[in-house]
């Protein structure tokens, strides 16, 4: 066969099981809402584990540790800590917080404003905020927040990576878990197509005994399987995407709310065409592996009689 | 052109179809196989279209010996040979255009061509005009030259033929006879399987008679299937 019979078979192939689909139409709708709805399950649950991992990533990189001096020690004794601060290596960048400055900004929440008035003296330290270097790793941060609290007149040195780690925890078992349902969606999609197929199979073994009888080769009986295959993850690869879209649409005014009422300014991420393609990429390579599957069992079980 | 050599074949279970059967078909010949239900025509043309395989002997169909095919070399062989069967196996829901084309299609022929040979074909069984009309709208007759339109369309040096008249009134079966007379007149080498002995006698080809899965002596032109009494050899 010349390359181009060889495109026109396949092209006709192809537009050959859109007609196979589209004469059956309901039940091909409902098969491609299956395979549509399994296939964005996960893709919605990989999103919001990468939103949430995007804002524990920006919380652990905010890792700036405070460091209260002792009460009394002077201004003077704090703007020379600082300048020592800034010229040790794994600082980025050091600020201070006067005492002043402190008893101000907390005089204006009128909760602590009335106890403050009633305070003889301002019972405030001097606050040294330290930024250490994106790079540094825990230990490091470790090692640089103790050897600040070994320097006179530093009270105390608060450094709390805990809750990142934490939250890290959780999201890297919600990823897991996503993974293994994922699978378990993605399988459910070959299944469906395989069992779709196999009933198209079955519907068509005459045709596909008359057409082994007039010599058709493995390939020629297998491609309008694949294609049909081909098709129903394409579908469902569309159905799936607008699912998906549709939900961070949902979710993403409510989350942003709701992130707000926490002072933040967290928001869904955007969802790159590389992740849609690749939901669409999922869908095709699960019905052309749910197909293969489908045609590799039954075929071989149609054989060409003469009664 | 086709030549079996001491075949015999067997079934899983079953007795044997095929005793040590030798035979020959000349090239352009028409050869009838004539017998009884049973009397094993239907598993030389199976062993010839490699539907089945012998169990033992050398079948050769254009000097190819059928037993050293490879499996996925069969749908090559199966494209060198027109089929014709007792039930026709058109496409339901297809024209008797799309059935006569797909042997054309499942052998690679571009558009252009599967268009002028189908037609051709369907012109040579005198159905051109019906090329639309789906098998259902056609009459038995009128289905089984679809059938052998279909068998001749590649253009086959050898055509088989199971009971091809087995379905139709003695009028059609002559009728779809004669086509086959005439195809074979043209130089198609011709192999078919009838129990209808006053319709071979009629074409006067070469009867290969077939007893017990043994190529037996040729019976009276009346010997008839449901009549033990004669015609055994």
């Amino acid at each position: 066969m010349n390359p181009a019979n060889w495109l026109v078979r396949h092209a006709q192939g192809a537009v050959g099981s859109l007609g196979t689909l589209s004469r059956s139409p309901v039940a091909t709708a409902l098969t491609v809402l299956v395979i549509g709805i399994a296939l964005s399950l996960p893709a919605v649950l990989g999103v919001l584990v990468d939103s949430g991992r995007t804002l524990a990533g920006g919380w652990a990189n905010m890792r700036d540790f405070s460091v209260y001096l002792a009460p009394g020690a002077p201004l003077q004794r704090a703007e020379a800590l600082a300048d020592e601060l800034r010229g040790k290596s794994g600082v980025a960048n050091v600020r201070l917080i006067s005492a002043d400055t402190a008893v101000d900004e907390l005089a204006r929440d009128p909760a602590f404003a009335g106890a403050l008035a009633a305070l003889p003296a301002n019972p405030l330290p001097h606050t040294l905020v330290v930024r250490p270097v994106a790079s540094l790793d825990r230990p490091a941060l470790e090692a640089l927040s103790a050897s600040v609290r070994e320097i006179p007149d530093v009270d105390l040195v608060k450094l709390d990576l805990q809750w990142v780690e934490r939250l890290n925890g959780v999201l890297d078992l919600v990823r897991r878990l996503g993974l293994i349902v994922g699978g378990l969606l993605i399988a459910t999609v070959v299944i469906v197509v395989g069992n779709t197929i196999r009933l198209d199979i079955q519907n068509r073994a005459a045709e596909i005994e008359v057409a082994k009888l007039l010599g058709a080769t493995d390939a020629f009986v297998r491609r309008p399987f694949l294609y049909l295959g081909l098709w129903y993850g394409v579908f469902g690869g569309i159905v799936a995407i607008i699912v998906l879209l549709s939900s961070l649409w949902a979710l993403s005014g409510p989350v942003s709310h709701l992130a707000g009422l926490y002072g933040s300014s967290f928001e869904l991420r955007a969802v790159h065409a590389g992740s849609l393609l690749a939901v669409l990429s999922g869908g095709i390579l699960a019905g052309l592996g749910g197909a293969w599957i489908a045609v590799s069992r039954h075929l071989a079980a149609i054989q060409p009689q003469i009664d | 052109m086709i030549h079996f050599e001491h075949v015999t074949k067997r079934y899983e279970g079953a007795r044997d179809a095929l005793k040590g059967v030798t035979l020959t078909v000349a090239e352009g010949e028409l050869a009838f196989l004539t017998g009884r239900s049973g009397a094993g025509k239907s598993t030389v043309l199976k062993l010839i279209g490699l539907i089945e395989r012998a169990t033992r002997g050398v079948v050769t169909v254009g000097g190819h010996n059928l037993g050293k095919l490879k499996n996925r070399a069969i749908p090559a062989h199966r494209q060198q040979i027109g089929m014709v069967f007792q039930d026709n196996k058109l496409l339901a829901d297809r024209s008797a255009y799309e059935n006569v084309a797909l042997p054309l299609i499942i052998a690679g022929a571009g558009a252009r061509e599967i268009g002028r040979r189908a037609r051709a074909a369907l012109d040579q069984v005198g159905l051109l005009d019906r090329e639309r009309y789906p098998p259902k709208s056609l009459s038995a007759g009128e289905q089984q030259r679809v059938g052998i339109a279909r068998a001749i369309v590649n253009r086959p040096k050898v055509v088989i033929a199971d009971e091809p008249t087995g379905n139709l009134d003695p009028d059609l079966a002559l009728e779809v006879m004669t086509l086959f007379k005439r195809l074979n007149a043209a130089g198609t080498t011709m192999l078919i399987a009838s129990h209808d002995l006053h319709l071979v006698a009629h074409l006067g080809g070469r009867r290969i008679h077939l007893v017990d899965g043994q190529v037996g002596d040729r019976p009276p032109d009346d010997d008839q299937p449901g009549d033990p009494g004669r015609g055994r050899s």
